[in-house]
Parts: structure tokens; C-alpha cells; sequence
């Protein structure tokens, strides 16, 4: 039993930082560059990804043994694309404003590679409970770099967290001179690459 | 077990179960929340009739100043008779469009909307002293890409805008989006639709409007046929194929 709750932790922990999906394996970068630009839009986005990954992998890990080889891939899409427009149908009732500024990325998240790949490598060979586990581990990971890119972005970008002012920019009468250039999503390819520079050099000292 | 998943009965078997399966569960949410959404709806557009007119809302809920000033009523367009009914806000205006049984086409499309409902619903707005103070109506029109969709407020001498507001278009991005901002749609107050023969003389100009022409708006360079959008739908639905009618007998205090 207690190997069994060591290897689960293992499921839960390597995604958020020994094999971070966006950072290690580069996956779902392209979602991670759009809605990165305040804290707000990333956390919803987060929560998006975490329902849909993990409902993914749990309806696909229960089903897996139906699943016929020669469809399994679009049988796969189909249950993702399904929880997606669920996912958007009820952002759109619950938090209307924020699901405009999202706009198309909601919808994208069916081409997420994380959730794709998840439920290719994971969730077809391995049990529900595990499935969830995992999902959930991926979704942290994911979670773990928008929400960072995020702080960092809407920090230097616009000189607040959560919409409350941190630095008071020169334009409402502060100190701050705003970087425009966080606010674009080139910087967010700075900041990711700079994570994953950082994730390795000490992935690399660990050995 | 004796359900073999890898033959071409299972394949199909389960294809079929898996999409069905899916399209209940998509079916089932939409149910879910179409009320809601209806009702969302039905409030953004109340509180679009509130900006178009101006309203000042005082910190009130903008759902209880409509309900106490504003009179929401169907006109039939070509003889300017009004109805009211408890109904009149769920009047599906989009669709009265495109039925064919309650539009029909234009005589001359300037606004490019192809079919035009025989009724539209219109809102008249009280102020606190009982008085009309302005008639919202809509207005609707093809841009460049897009119909762009709006209301505008007339001050009861049936001539001068009180207020423009577009809630819905799909223009270009950061080029025509200047629809929504209210910054510009505020150089429509004041205007005036008409000029001394009664002919709607409102235009976007392009390169300013000069000082003190009360007709002109100023256009957004780049955006051509997104301003020409709003002229020529402004254009058709001020004219005799629009409200002149009912704006006429409103006049007339007929109505």
C-alpha cells in the first residue's frame, strides 16, 4: 500500500515541476501566450484546463477498454471537444465579460496538446483513480506557469494583481513607468523561455 | 465479454453510442441554461436602451429605472400603429427579420439588410416628471464585414439624437471596434437627423465635420466603410421605409 500511495504522490507532484507539461515537454504553449496578460484571465483559463483535463481523463480512463484502436484518437477528441463546449456554455452564463476577453481560447483548449496527449499516454492505459491524479498534477503544472507568467506580466505590464494596483503607474499620477511590451504576447515567450532555462539548470544540478 | 471492440460492427456500435452519448450531454447543458441566458439577454438590452438615452442611473439597479421610465411598444413600420403587450420584450426582432411572413424586402436596401420586419419594437422613455423624453429606436445595417447593430435615442422634437449607442458588429478589430467606443458615438449628440425638407441629412464625414454643422459626424480614418455602414443604415431607418411614419404621427401626437 505504501508503494502504491508513493507512486500515486509521484503522478501528482513530477507534472508541476520535474516534467511540467508547458516548461519540460512544451506542450499547450500557444493558449499559455495568449491569455497570459493578467491574473485574471489566466486563473479562469487554469480552471478550464483542470475541468476539462480531468473530466477527459476520467471519462476516457473508464472507457478505455470500449475504445476501438482504429478510432481511438477521434474518439478522444470527442469526448474533449464535448467537455470544452460545456466548459464554454457555462463561462459564457457565469462570468460573460470574462469569457469575451477569452474570447477564441476557450474553444482552443480542445487543441490543447496537453489534454490530447494526457489522454493518449495516460489515460488509456491506466485506471480512472490514476487518471484523475494525473490530470490534476498536469493541469497544477500548467496552471503553475500561466499563473506565473501571468503575475509577472500583469505586474511590469500594467503595475497590478488581480486588477488592484500594486505600482502606481505615471499615468494615474504614480511612480511607474508601465512596460508596454508585457502587456503583447511576445513577452511571454520571454518569460517561458526563461522559465524553462531556469526549470533546467536546476533539474541539471539535481542531476 | 461479448462485445468485440476491434470489428467493424463494434467500431460503428461504439462510434454511434460515444456521439449520441456526447450530443445528449451538449443538448442537456444548453437546456440547462437557456432561460439564463434568455434572460441575460433580455437585461443587456434594457440596459443598452438606458445608455442610448441617456438615463442617468443614480446608482440604481439599471433593471428597476427601466421598468419605471421606459415603455417598451411594437410599431408596424409602414402605418406607424403601436401595441403594447406584457409580450414586448420577448419579441425576437432578429427573427420577425428574416421570417418571410412578417418582413419583406425593401424597396431600397441603402443599409444592405436584405429583408426588413414589418414590426419593430421601439422604447419610449419618461422622465421623472412623467414626460416623454426621448424614443429609443433601433437601427441596424451592413458595414464591411459585418451587420452592425444599435440603438438611437431622438429627443421628442423627432430631430435631434440624444444619444447613439452599437452593441453588436463585427468589424475589423482595433480598426472598426471604434463602434463601441463611447467616446465617439457621444459626437452624434446633439446632431440632427433631418434637415428643413424633412430628408435625412446625417452623414460620417470624412476628414472632420466642420464646427457647427449640426448634420455631420466626424468619420475614423481607415475604417471608410464602417462609418458608411452607420450613415447609410441611419440613412434607410430615418427614412419612408424605416420610422418616418411613426415619427410623423409621433408628431402629430397621434400616438
Amino acid at each position: 500500500m505504501s508503494t502504491n500511495t508513493a507512486a500515486t504522490r509521484e503522478i501528482l507532484v513530477s507534472p508541476i515541476f520535474t516534467n511540467n507539461p508547458v516548461a519540460m515537454q512544451v506542450l499547450g504553449v500557444c493558449s499559455a501566450l495568449a491569455v497570459s496578460n493578467s491574473l485574471q484571465t489566466a486563473l479562469v483559463m487554469t480552471i478550464a484546463v483542470t475541468f476539462v483535463l480531468v473530466f477527459s481523463n476520467m471519462i476516457i480512463s473508464m472507457i478505455r477498454r470500449l475504445i476501438p484502436n482504429s478510432v481511438r484518437i477521434i474518439a478522444q477528441m470527442t469526448v474533449i471537444a464535448t467537455l470544452v463546449i460545456i466548459v464554454d456554455m457555462v463561462l459564457q452564463d457565469v462570468a460573460y465579460e470574462l469569457s469575451r476577453q477569452l474570447s477564441v481560447f476557450v474553444g482552443l483548449i480542445i487543441t490543447n496538446c496537453i489534454i490530447m496527449g494526457r489522454a493518449e499516454a495516460f489515460a488509456m492505459k491506466n485506471p480512472p483513480h490514476l487518471a484523475i491524479v494525473d490530470a490534476l498534477g498536469n493541469a497544477m503544472g500548467y496552471g503553475v506557469i500561466l499563473l506565473g507568467v501571468a503575475f509577472v506580466r500583469e505586474l511590469l505590464g500594467s503595475g497590478t494583481l488581480f486588477g488592484h494596483e500594486i505600482l502606481k503607474t505615471v499615468e494615474n499620477g504614480g511612480w511607474y513607468l508601465a512596460n508596454e511590451m508585457f502587456k503583447l504576447p511576445p513577452s511571454a515567450f520571454f518569460l517561458i523561455g526563461l522559465m524553462i532555462w531556469t526549470i533546467n539548470v536546476i533539474q541539471r544540478k539535481r542531476g | 465479454m461479448a462485445f468485440k471492440k476491434d470489428t467493424v460492427l463494434g467500431t460503428m456500435v461504439f462510434t454511434v453510442t460515444l456521439c449520441l452519448l456526447c450530443s445528449f450531454m451538449l443538448t442537456g447543458t444548453a437546456e440547462l441554461l437557456k432561460e439564463r441566458k434568455l434572460a441575460k439577454k433580455r437585461d443587456e438590452l434594457k440596459r443598452y436602451v438606458l445608455v442610448a438615452a441617456d438615463v442617468d442611473l443614480g446608482g440604481n439597479d439599471f433593471r428597476t429605472i427601466f421598468e419605471k421610465s421606459v415603455t417598451p411598444m411594437l410599431v408596424e413600420l409602414d402605418t406607424g400603429v403601436v401595441s403594447t403587450d406584457d409580450n414586448v420584450m420577448n419579441f425576437d426582432d432578429r427573427m420577425a427579420a428574416i421570417n418571410p411572413d412578417t418582413s419583406r424586402k425593401p424597396k431600397k436596401d441603402t443599409a444592405k439588410i436584405k429583408s426588413r420586419a414589418d414590426q419593430v419594437r421601439v422604447f419610449k422613455v419618461f422622465d421623472d416628471n412623467g414626460k416623454l423624453a426621448s424614443v429609443v429606436v433601433p437601427i441596424y445595417g451592413k458595414g464591411l464585414w459585418s451587420m452592425i447593430y444599435g440603438f438611437v435615442a431622438v429627443k421628442p422634437d423627432m430631430n435631434t439624437i440624444v444619444n447613439v449607442v452599437i452593441y453588436e458588429h463585427g468589424e475589423t478589430p482595433g480598426i472598426g471596434d471604434f463602434l463601441n467606443d463611447p467616446e465617439w458615438t457621444a459626437k452624434f449628440q446633439g446632431k440632427q437627423l433631418f434637415d428643413e425638407k424633412g430628408k435625412v441629412a446625417l452623414k460620417v464625414v470624412k476628414g472632420g465635420a466642420k464646427e457647427g454643422d449640426i448634420h455631420g459626424v466626424d468619420a475614423v480614418s481607415g475604417a471608410t466603410m464602417t462609418g458608411r455602414g452607420v450613415q447609410r443604415s441611419i440613412k434607410f431607418w430615418f427614412g419612408n421605409e424605416g420610422f418616418q411614419t411613426f415619427f410623423n404621427k409621433l408628431k402629430a401626437s397621434e400616438v
